[in-house]
């Protein structure tokens, strides 16, 4: 047992870096299905700094999750280099709005059946569609929302574009997560 | 027994390259507490298992012969001795799953029995395995996938695994050693169904070893989301009602630090969550 741990030890001691980590967070409201506000929180994690030999390094993560108290979390997830962050439709999703270019949400009548990984809303900033890279301490990102599931009364959240404060960043050791979702003050 | 989505779910963790025995390995828990820890954070109640699957006793097991070898020529030099004995046993799981060896085999009938437990009691089950333990749960579905009477078309009651998470995967590396090709492609087998697809979400640290394959830990270079094993299964996945989903993950950690953090990423712990019950 002592050898198991002393060979740990050894990579351990060789693995010592010099990278900050950082939580970023942002808060916000959406709608239930049902018509009920709650509080939301979107959260991810990045590394800012340099690697064991000196190079400078800077990553985030490339997708996002949404905490909201007493439901399942959500996560808007990237594509390639540059495309927004996208939350996938799941089995028997049906398209119900789209984002016009003045950034407003229209219905789409009838409502188009998605198959499950399309595109059922996305992160931006001033109306644009951004990956998780462009997401910077102190701007303001916008979450759309814009499918719903006749088969999930309770897909939550219902279609809509909501809009988040500033976005923080703090730095942590290791992946602390963010704080009680359900205790924090709604906006 | 199809699946009854009614009941408690069930989560298999698989563990990657280890050293030690059956009895060291503490995945279970860990995929446990990830959970407990992702529920309790958006103040939701679920029921569900955590049920680990462990391999490395047969490992050893294998390792046997080369293990009194090493002890053997090191008589007398306790500590290269016990170097030896950790490079026996952490190159010998590479090298018996990258071979294919009977031992892989033996890993992947024993994976695949636990697997059928849940699916005849009935239970929804998710798989998630780290490091070597994502190519025995990729090629285990699989073969269940080429299975008479599983995964029949899109009745998901009769899909044995609802769901795969790869963290850490050297599934992506594309390497030869000494002649030898180290986790060859594999092939990935297309799900008879015409609307649903199987979610595979794949988690990997741009500074984790053992998914750049470069050995001192520089980073790997990705696209967005879509890193090694992206780039290498994406077409197939696509093609075979598999729906593979990259994620770049970040911990603060270098080199194998990186390697072994993702237990702890509490977003990962979300996306269980969210793919269990969301």
């Amino acid at each position: 047992m002592l050898q198991r741990y002393a060979f740990l030890a050894i990579l351990i001691a060789t693995t010592t870096g010099c990278i900050g980590h950082y939580r970023y967070e942002s808060q916000g409201t959406v709608v239930t299905t049902q018509g009920q506000s709650t509080h939301a929180l979107l959260y991810w994690y990045g590394d800012d700094g340099r690697l064991w030999y000196g190079k400078p390094y800077r990553q985030v993560d490339s997708g996002i999750s949404m905490i909201v108290c007493g439901l399942p979390p959500k996560h808007y997830d990237g594509g390639g280099e540059d495309d927004p962050l996208v939350l996938r439709s799941r089995d028997g999703d049906q398209l119900i709005r789209r984002v016009t270019d003045d950034s407003e949400l229209v219905p789409i009548a009838p409502p188009e059946p998605l198959a499950p990984g399309k595109n059922c809303g996305e992160v931006s900033l001033a109306g644009s569609g951004v990956p998780s890279k462009a997401l910077e301490p102190g701007s303001k990102p916008a979450i759309s929302v814009l499918c719903d599931n006749p088969s999930k009364p309770d897909r939550y959240p219902a279609a809509g574009i909501y809009r988040f404060e500033s976005i923080n960043r703090t730095k942590v050791k290791d992946n602390v997560p963010p704080g009680d979702i359900c205790t924090a003050t709604p906006l | 027994m199809p699946v009854d989505f009614t009941k408690p779910a069930h989560i298999l963790a698989v563990h990657g390259v280890q050293t030690g025995t059956d009895d060291d390995i503490d995945s279970q828990q860990k995929i446990e507490k990830l959970t407990n820890n992702a529920l309790a954070r958006s103040h939701i109640e679920r029921d569900f298992e955590s049920i680990g699957f462990y391999y490395e006793d047969i490992n050893d097991k294998a390792q046997k012969f080369y293990r009194l070898l090493a002890r053997a020529i090191t008589r007398g030099e306790p500590l290269v001795g016990a170097v030896l004995k950790q490079v026996i046993d952490l190159a010998g799981d590479v090298v018996t799953a990258s071979a294919n060896t009977s031992t892989a085999k033996k890993i992947r009938r024993k994976l695949a029995k636990k697997i059928l437990e849940s699916y005849d009691s009935g239970n929804k089950l998710i798989i998630v395995s780290h490091s070597l333990g994502t190519v025995y749960a990729l090629d285990t579905i699989c073969e269940l996938i080429n299975t008479d009477g599983l995964f029949n078309g899109d009745d998901r009651s009769s899909w044995p695994v609802q769901g795969l998470v790869t963290m850490g995967s050297p599934l992506g590396l594309d390497l030869e050693i000494l002649g030898q090709v180290v986790f060859a492609k594999r092939s990935i087998a297309p799900i008879d169904a015409q609307y649903q697809v199987l979610p595979w979400h794949n988690f990997f640290n741009r500074l984790d070893p053992i998914v750049s394959g470069h050995v001192f830990g520089s980073p790997v270079e990705i696209s967005g989301s879509r890193g090694p094993v992206e780039r290498r299964y994406g077409t197939d996945t696509s093609q075979s009602q598999w729906l593979l989903h990259g994620h770049a993950v970040t911990s603060g950690k270098q080199w194998l630090l990186a390697h072994i953090a993702y237990w702890k990423n509490p977003r990962i712990g979300d996306r269980l969550v969210d793919m269990l019950w969301g």
